[in-house]
């Protein structure tokens, strides 16, 4: 439990928290995200300036930076709190500058790119995109490709990257480049700060499953990059692209928005005609839904384990990759139980059936959208082996 | 959820396992007199603990040691019903009847799959205080127990004590096995002495006894799966096969990595049994320790399974530690209820709140 994990002034906070979603954040935003609604960029911008203003964008930084010196617990707190009150997400994805790039300048970034380059992330003046995978390297990141060769204090880079989420509201790209092609393919990488809005870069969208445009192909020809955008030292970026922080591995768990999911599945099925009863009174639909609820408070419960571990000195090691692995399949399972529970009204209809319950659509949309959560980010597969690898002699 | 174990509990666990390594089948009044019994009971009851908390740090200690005891029927559920229905002088009966070998069991299912399911009582108890009716499962029950047994009476469900050896107390059917001991007790007429009477205070006794029973199955079973695990992994890492470890093979070592995940798992869904055992509001506390029950259940059998599958041949012979575990785990699976009882009982318990 959370709860046990908690002192009075973290109680305190939280109500804090609390306070600040009621009233701030719009009450239309938190139904459109409830309801599963494709948000625009201004939304999210918006959603960031607020957080912004209360100093809650950039939470995992250094005090020293703006950031907030918060517990392990405080960070895991507040994000369950914005989440179960249907706040946008700010995470990997859609806040790569303040929940990416921003504490990887932090750590890795000189004093020059600090203050040049943190100050706008703040305010949300800027949208940074990241540019990882390529055509040719996905879960096998360090196969890249994408060439960066110094000319004088610039770097010419020329290549793709791909599945590069957002890439069409950016402003600039995390970009990870390969400086040294003779070197081991994870010993020959740099981490550049790439203008989206430079010569050479063309951005070509790319329609997802679920008919909405978030990925797309970034085109680099002859990119030039100052050397002062390069962070770190010359092939020392897989490093610093690797460097996840714990906060983060906590929230590959999406114990928020599965518990929300789960309440959602038992909202719907309240006003779902299933043969003349409704869906809730269904025993099939009580107990898949119930054994959804049972594996969610393992997954949480493990996710408060490490954290009580944390807070002790004594944080996971390697095991806490199992997180990401069981909380995307199971989120993945939730949609297709919400997608059946709503049965031929979660087929998309042009246009949307105007008696649609249950959002059906959004909710087959969004399901189409959660299969690649099994693959982002390190699949299934990758953290497997991750944990076999730490369980297993070499 | 994150739960240590105080200093006092991992002791008790590091002894147990310690001794159990050494002596795997204990006599149950020798591991009484090495002082695990008072980890059942108050401290007011002369015991040194009493919590979920304390009785599953010793019976993960016994299941990873593999050790054929079951605490939990013979220790755990009377010591619970006693805790209910009895006053101290019983109660500190109960800590020398295990001391000296023999033993208080429960006495309750007629009827039904498991110990929790069965709600039917025919076994009546009359106005002069005589007991008849017949019991099944009587789990860890032996011609020596006194027996807490329940039974109708005219106001209605009581608990009553019937010594050991009294007139028209038969025991048949007494299920040897050292792994899960067990009898059917026939009573006719035979004299008991009522502790409690009325049906929801002997309900409810029974139900904390199950709880508190369950608890000690939980832990047992966490314990028997890291040690298949552990077994399993050891072998995966020796063994070879077509000029290479099995460990090799990517999907061998994916089959690893999700026996370890239903460990983890099961850990904290211990952790969150014990806790809610120990300190929930009852709506809570039922839903956590059902829970706990279907996952625990389910990734035992996903363990155990597993680890008899990757040992091949060997995987089911009695002489491999990862068998004899799954078949424990089975057991542990099936009593008080297995994974689909406990989802019904899940699912009743939250069927309303959001």
């Amino acid at each position: 439990m959370l709860e046990a994990l908690l002192t009075d002034d973290d109680r305190r906070f939280r109500d804090e928290v609390r306070a600040f979603i009621d009233a701030s954040v719009p009450r239309d935003l938190r139904e459109r995200v409830a309801a599963g609604a494709d948000l625009g960029k201004d939304d999210y911008v918006a959603w960031q300036r607020l957080l912004a203003a209360k100093g809650w964008l950039t939470t995992t930084w250094p005090a020293a930076e703006g950031g907030c010196d918060w517990s392990p617990v405080r960070h895991y707190l507040f994000e369950e709190e914005l989440a179960l009150a249907d706040c946008p997400p700010v995470g990997l994805t859609l806040g790569v500058g303040a929940k990416l790039l921003g504490p990887i300048l932090c750590e890795f970034g000189s004093a020059a790119q600090r203050a040049r380059l943190l100050p706008p992330i703040r305010a949300s003046a800027v949208w940074w995109c990241q540019g990882y995978s390529e055509p040719g390297a996905g879960s096998d990141l360090a196969a890249l490709a994408t060439r960066a060769e110094l000319r004088g204090d610039e770097y010419v880079v020329s290549g793709t990257k791909i599945w590069t989420s957002y890439a069409h509201w950016a402003d600039g790209m995390c970009c990870l480049v390969r400086t040294d092609p003779a070197a081991r393919p994870q010993a020959g990488i740099s981490f550049l700060l790439l203008d989206m809005h430079a010569p050479g870069v063309t951005v070509r969208p790319i329609a997802a499953i679920n008919g909405r445009h978030f990925f797309n192909q970034v085109f680099l020809d002859e990119v030039r990059v100052p050397v002062a955008l390069r962070v770190g030292a010359e092939n020392d970026g897989w490093r610093i692209a690797k460097s996840l922080l714990l906060h983060e591995r906590l929230a590959a768990a999406r114990v928020a928005e599965t518990k929300k999911r789960l309440r959602l599945a038992r909202s719907v099925a309240e006003r779902i005609d299933f043969g003349g009863r409704r869906l809730a009174d269904c025993d099939w639909y009580r107990m898949r839904l119930g054994a959804l609820e049972i594996e969610a408070r393992a997954i949480e419960q493990t996710a408060l384990r490490y954290l009580g571990q944390t807070m002790a000195g004594t944080p996971p090691g390697p095991e806490i990759a199992l997180l990401k692995v069981r909380g995307t399949e199971l989120y993945q399972r939730l949609y297709d139980l919400l997608c059946d529970a709503c049965g031929e009204a979660a087929i998309p209809l042009a246009p949307p059936a105007a008696d649609d319950p249950a959002a059906a659509h959004a909710f087959n949309a969004n399901r189409m959208y959660a299969r690649g959560f099994t693959s982002a980010a390190g699949s299934s597969e990758v953290q497997r082996g991750i944990l076999a690898k730490s369980l297993l002699p070499a | 959820m994150y739960l240590p174990q105080t200093d006092e509990q991992r002791m008790l666990a590091d002894a147990a396992l310690r001794y159990l390594h050494g002596t795997p089948q204990p006599a149950l009044g020798e591991a009484a007199r090495l002082g695990w019994i008072g980890a059942a009971f108050a401290e007011a009851d002369g015991g040194h603990g009493g919590s979920a908390a304390d009785i599953a740090a010793l019976c993960e200690a016994i299941g990873r040691a593999g050790a054929t005891l079951s605490w939990f029927a013979a220790v755990l559920l009377p010591a619970m019903l006693l805790r209910h229905v009895a006053d101290a002088a019983l109660r500190a009966r109960l800590i020398g009847a295990c001391a000296d070998g023999s033993a208080f069991a429960v006495a309750h299912q007629e009827a039904g799959t498991a110990f929790e399911a069965s709600s039917a009582c025919a076994t009546v108890i009359d106005a002069r205080g005589a007991v008849t009716g017949v019991k099944q499962r009587v789990w860890g029950a032996h011609a020596g127990s006194a027996l807490l047994v329940s039974a109708a009476g005219a106001g209605g469900l009581g608990i009553a004590l019937v010594e050991a050896g009294a007139p028209g107390l038969r025991f048949d059917a007494v299920h040897a096995d050292a792994s899960l001991p067990w009898a059917r007790v026939a009573f006719d007429g035979t004299p008991a002495r009522p502790l409690i009477t009325g049906d929801a205070p002997a309900r409810a006794a029974l139900a904390a006894a199950a709880d508190f029973a369950l608890v000690g199955v939980l832990a047992e079973s966490v314990g028997r799966m890291h040690a298949a695990f552990e077994e399993t992994r050891a072998w995966l890492a020796t063994r070879r096969q077509f000029g290479r470890p099995l460990a090799a093979n990517q999907v061998l070592q994916h089959r690893l990595a999700d026996m370890f995940i239903a460990l983890e798992e099961s850990r904290s869904m211990l952790n969150l049994a014990i806790h809610a055992h120990d300190h929930a509001a009852p709506a809570d506390r039922g839903a956590a320790l059902h829970a706990g029950r279907v996952h625990i259940a389910n990734a035992a059998r996903m363990v155990g399974q597993s680890a008899v599958h990757l040992h091949g041949a060997m995987g089911i012979t009695e002489e491999l530690g990862a068998a004899r575990a799954y078949r424990r785990l089975e057991q542990l699976g099936a009593v008080f209820g297995g994974a689909d009882h406990h989802l019904a009982r899940y699912v009743a318990a939250t069927g309303g709140r959001p």
